[in-house]
């Protein structure tokens, strides 16, 4: 099988079988395979995956944007797979993240991709600011709610005097910590962001019906979900006296969207549907959902390399 | 640069003169300042000078013993700092530096308006990182620092430079932990005195090479701590909403001031504290006048 064949996206959007954690070599790979599609072959990609996710043809634009020019926005983190060094690197942060944190790796990479590319990167035990480094305001705050064993936290430190962000006034709870935990600190703080805010709100909006509608949504919403729950944990109240549309902008956090769905499910008399997140363009006219579904899309982008990756390499 | 009246309705009883009252069981916390402009102005910082003056700023800009005020328009105080000789430092958004010679304000540096807004124009606090009698004296943010040159301008210090200074200035020197101590918080109170805390929960106190124990912080300081300050060799945290205080005996709650959930800054200098909440100055005078910090150190052999 040649690794420039062309590679295609359906619904089975499951991550690849086996260990969960890709090798360097796997990540080389991905790096590499990702580059050999070329522009179309990678366009084409990812507009399937954008439609599964109810990304319109040629992405979004402005923060959310799916597409740089004529080609997909991540094909510099592509770029970084490849390289040998970064590759190894970036395996090293994916293995000590997939060993404290269960989360879907590759939305990982995409998160600090985005958030800050050079903890993917990341190595050694000199300390970093989760602050300035990394853009993890609340990191120390957090701290004993990311899941991590303390012999991971304990070298990191409370950042003193607290930071007050001039705009708000509100103080900043950052930390410095060794420079190989900022990736893992990205994956911790995925997975605490979707067990506590995620899954209270959802409890809390959908009640006895919260498990049937995790289990019926589609993996690509419940990776769009947990996106959402990273960039907006929270959100004012859903409001069902007033239209969607005046509510759509930056309170509309993923609780107000857990409310959304069962504001809609009960206007139906049906069960709550978390896939709703993907199929109602409405929802699109706010930049939460822009973005974590653009995270959602590179995720399954990186995760069909991931596969593709696996398949070709010797076992 | 002109100073201002202040707006502010002070309260309603302030004392004739911040000199100590005798040692006292009952704090006594009294409001002597809150920020302008109701929940859109807030506080970032105060600071009491051994002169017997309170420095408070925010949002606004920065008060000098609630009366006169010195407002910044458009860059917000973020830091206060009392370097003696040298006078008392505002730092700020936009690279602001201000300083107060003892009769005025004189802006001594700002940077270029941002472009893009972001935190590498922001200044957290100035410092002398070394306590030798030359040392430059720098102003620090979250990625900036800027070191005072001799004519009284600032300058940025060059990124390596800058990055080791930057360090010192969060973190301390390694060398200051005492043995099997992995740090949980560093922070300077004053040129060459710092406070810092080691993740097993011991204290210290470090000036100049030296290291003197402060006890084991309180339980409830474990997750987090808001604010530290010292009078002389009494270390002072906040956490939790509540105030600790360390002495011979070791960590004890002291009474906060009621009301106040969000303790941002602690000074203590001539018997009286203060503290600053996220809209309110606290002050209390019923503490004793304590020997200077260097009084901690004696018995122990400078680093």
């Amino acid at each position: 099988m040649s690794n420039t064949a062309p590679l295609s996206f359906s619904m089975d959007s499951s991550p690849p079988t086996g260990p969960s954690i890709p090798t360097a070599n796997e990540v080389q790979a991905m790096g590499v395979i990702g580059l050999d599609l070329g522009k179309t072959g990678r366009k084409i990609l990812m507009n399937q995956i954008g439609a599964a996710l109810g990304i319109p043809p040629g992405g979004f634009h402005g923060q959310a944007k799916l597409f740089d020019g004529h080609d997909v926005r991540i094909v510099s983190l592509l770029a970084k797979l490849a390289k040998e060094q970064s590759a190894k690197r970036i395996a090293a942060n994916l293995d000590r993240a997939g060993r404290y944190t269960n989360v879907p790796l590759m939305l990982a990479v995409v998160t600090t991709a985005r958030e800050h590319s050079k903890g993917l990167t990341a190595s050694g035990d000199h300390l970093v600011d989760s602050f300035n480094e990394g853009g993890l305001d609340f990191l120390w705050a957090e701290k004993n709610r990311l899941g991590l064993p303390n012999s991971v936290t304990r070298p990191w430190v409370q950042r003193l005097p607290k930071i007050i962000n001039p705009e708000t006034g509100n103080q900043v709870e950052a930390a410095w910590i060794p420079a190989h935990d900022e990736f893992l600190a990205y994956a911790a703080q995925l997975g605490a962001s979707y067990n506590y805010n995620f899954k209270v709100n959802l409890n809390v909006a959908l009640g006895t019906e919260a498990d049937g509608a995790v289990s019926r949504a589609s993996r690509p919403a419940m990776l769009a979900w947990a996106a959402y729950a990273f960039l907006a944990p929270g959100g004012r109240e859903f409001d069902p006296k007033k239209t969607l549309a005046s509510q759509l902008g930056q309170h509309f956090g993923s609780r107000t969207a857990l409310d959304y769905v069962e504001h809609m499910a009960k206007k139906a008399a049906g069960t709550p549907d978390l896939d709703l997140l993907i199929k109602d363009p409405h929802l699109n006219h706010t930049e939460w959902v822009r973005s974590a579904k653009t995270r959602a899309a590179e995720t399954l982008f990186l995760e069909r390399l991931w596969k593709r990756a696996r398949e070709l390499l010797p076992h | 640069m002109h100073p201002l009246i202040c707006l502010v309705s002070v309260l309603a009883a302030t004392p004739a003169s911040s000199s100590p009252t005798s040692s006292s069981t009952a704090p006594r916390w009294e409001k002597v300042f809150e920020a302008p402009g109701g929940t859109k102005g807030w506080l970032s910082s105060v600071l009491a000078t051994p002169a017997g003056d309170w420095f408070a700023g925010g949002k606004w800009g920065v008060t000098r013993n609630g009366k006169e005020e010195e407002e910044t328009p458009g860059a917000t105080i973020l830091g206060l700092s009392d370097q003696g000789a040298a006078g008392v430092f505002a730092v700020g958004s936009d690279e602001l530096v201000l300083r107060f010679d003892g009769k005025a304000w004189l802006k001594e540096h700002v940077g270029p308006k941002a472009k893009r807004r972001g935190h590498g124009a922001d200044l957290l606090d100035s410092m002398f990182v070394d306590a030798k009698p030359d040392a430059p004296l720098v102003a620090h943010g979250p990625s900036l620092v800027l070191a005072r040159r001799p004519d009284a301008t600032w300058a940025p210090v060059p990124e390596a430079d800058g990055k080791k200074l930057l360090l010192l200035a969060e973190l301390g020197p390694p060398s200051a932990r005492p043995p099997k101590c992995s740090l949980r918080a560093w922070m300077w109170l004053g040129r060459g005195l710092a406070w810092f805390a080691c993740h097993d929960g011991r204290t210290f106190l470090y000036g100049n090479g030296a290291v003197a124990p402060k006890g084991t912080l309180a339980k409830e300081c474990k997750a987090s701590i808001s604010a530290v300050g010292n009078g002389g060799p009494d270390v002072y945290v906040g956490c939790a909403g509540k105030l600790w205080k360390t002495g011979e005996e070791g960590w004890r709650p002291i009474e906060a001031p009621k009301d106040e959930r969000e303790l941002r800054a602690i000074s203590v200098a001539k018997g009286c504290m203060y503290l600053a909440g996220r809209y309110t100055v606290w002050r209390n005078c019923a503490l004793q006048e304590q020997p200077p910090a260097t009084a901690a150190f004696s018995g122990i052999p400078s680093g």
